[in-house]
């Protein structure tokens, strides 16, 4: 049989068969739809346009800081701080790793499988997570996950720089740019036009010195309304993260993951470090510990799913 | 596609995404239904990508790519099907239904059927590359990019998943030949 007659063969055989879809089947998709929320654009990949090598060095020279957001949208009523308006989760058991993490760049988008998974795409940096059932990976191409109940999302980033606006279509950077430490970037955010953020706190994930900042829109109405926004690029300039929009509080933990304090003091301790409490069997694990540890014992913080919730992290 | 639809499916227009399900519906199902071999399996990737699709609409930043965009989301979900019948393959099943199908003179009932036992044993990507090309005339760069894969692996997969048909159609072939050879002999 030749190439033809096989793309020929082929072709018929794949011609016969239904190409009709039942009207039910669509009709319960559509009803589905009706009571299924729609995300809200969330960390979009930038594409590239004219940044030469040059600016691409320089970006990744900056990105020497981790960030971590919980976006949430709350209900009417709520706020930073304000009432759960969300209903309780029922406990979902944490399975046991019995091997190593998954890898979680290369999972396709969709639900998360319970268990471990590990980010790798963040240069020297890699951070192991541990999801119960009801996590999600976006299919936005960055390290991002969703509780769909709650609407909060978490994700990973390294900082490159800060807009000046987010509303500004025209994306202006901070000139020059924030600099390399946590407190430069804490300092920067503070600085963005619209946002309200609250004064850094100094906090400890998973060992890490770290700052966390809560960022929020000044003013009762959404400044940037129908407009793509940015504040944040990130991950050698290929991440622009939008601002929070009315309704949203986001919350950032920025982790220094680069100077000598952070190495000495993930050596000197080991085991397990709770972060906030919580029940055990809802919790969502993070664990960041270097990918070039030399054998230390990577530390763990765990941040409650009720606390993510109800904002109290 | 109709952008202003995409444009205000993406704005949280039910109407306008139903008038894109409507419009995509068959497309998705034939091609659901080429990869996996199954009806109900097909439905279920179908109803799964229209509501991924709409929840994860508002993160399409260009309408134009909404074709591609909406093939990866399919084709992950047809994965999902496959796997959770490898998952479930030793339960019993009703048998499906195929409802109406267009008569097929041109390929003997041997042919159909060797080709169906190859599919069934190709893994479920080599399976998509396959009906993707063959069914939907789709380039091999075009796969790549909906599938999100380099395009020496889509040549890679194409090329097993011919090469394991060929192979089925031959070994089908070969009793029947040497038992030609035996009545004419």
């Amino acid at each position: 049989m030749t190439d033809n007659d096989f793309d020929w063969t082929a072709r018929l055989w794949l011609q016969d068969g239904p190409s009709q879809l039942a009207d039910r089947v669509l009709d319960a998709a559509l009803d589905e739809i009706h009571v299924t929320r729609q995300r809200r654009a969330w960390w979009p990949a930038r594409r590239f346009t004219s940044m030469g090598n040059t600016i691409r060095l320089a970006a990744g020279v900056a990105a020497i800081v981790l960030v971590t957001v919980v976006g949430m949208t709350l209900l009417p009523g709520g706020g930073p701080g304000g009432p759960l308006t969300t209903p309780a989760p029922s406990p979902t058991p944490m399975p046991t790793p019995t091997s190593g993490p998954a890898s979680f760049d290369s999972h396709a988008p969709g639900a998360l499988e319970p268990g471990a998974y590990a980010l790798e795409h963040l240069g020297p940096f890699r951070i192991t997570f541990t999801v119960p059932v009801g996590w999600e990976k976006l299919s936005a191409p960055a390290t991002i996950w969703a509780q769909p109940d709650s609407n909060a999302r978490l994700g990973f980033m390294t900082v490159d720089n800060v807009f000046i606006d987010p509303c500004d279509p025209g994306r202006s950077l901070v000139d020059p740019p924030v600099g390399p430490t946590v407190d430069d970037l804490a300092t920067a955010l503070g600085s963005v036009v619209g946002l309200q953020a609250t004064t850094p706190a100094d906090f400890t994930l998973s060992g890490f010195t770290a700052k966390r900042i809560d960022l929020t829109v000044i003013g009762a109405s959404d400044p940037c309304a129908d407009v793509e926004t940015a504040f944040l690029r990130g991950n050698n300039g290929t991440l622009d993260v939008p601002a929070p929009g009315q309704h949203e509080d986001y919350r950032l933990w920025i982790v220094d993951v680069d100077g000598q304090r952070t190495c000495d003091h993930a050596g000197r301790e080991s085991g397990s470090q709770r972060l906030a409490a919580g029940r055990p069997s809802g919790d969502l694990r993070l664990d960041l510990a270097r990918s070039d540890h030399s054998g230390r014992v990577p530390q763990f913080g765990t941040l409650s799913r009720d606390l993510l919730r109800a904002g109290r992290y | 596609m109709d952008r202003t639809l995409i444009e205000a499916a993406r704005s949280g227009d039910e109407e306008a995404f139903a008038s894109i399900a409507r419009g995509s519906a068959d497309r998705l199902f034939a091609v659901a239904h080429r990869i996996l071999r199954d009806v109900g399996r097909a439905e279920d990737a179908v109803q799964q990508t229209l509501v991924t699709a709409w929840r994860q609409l508002p993160e399409l930043r260009e309408v134009d790519r909404f074709e591609a965009w909406i093939h990866r989301i399919f084709v992950h979900a047809c994965y999902a099907e496959a796997k959770r019948a490898r998952r479930w393959s030793a339960n019993v099943r009703m048998l499906s239904v195929d409802g109406p199908s267009t008569p097929d003179t041109a390929l003997s009932v041997a042919t159909r059927d060797a080709l169906d036992r190859g599919f069934r044993r190709l893994p479920p990507n080599q399976c998509a590359v396959f009906v993707l090309h063959h069914y939907l005339d789709l380039p091999l760069r075009e796969i790549a990019e909906t599938l999100g894969v380099p395009v020496g692996t889509v040549k890679s997969r194409l090329h097993y998943a011919t090469e394991s048909l060929r192979a089925a159609l031959e070994a089908d072939a070969r009793p029947s030949t040497t038992a030609s050879r035996e009545r004419m002999a």
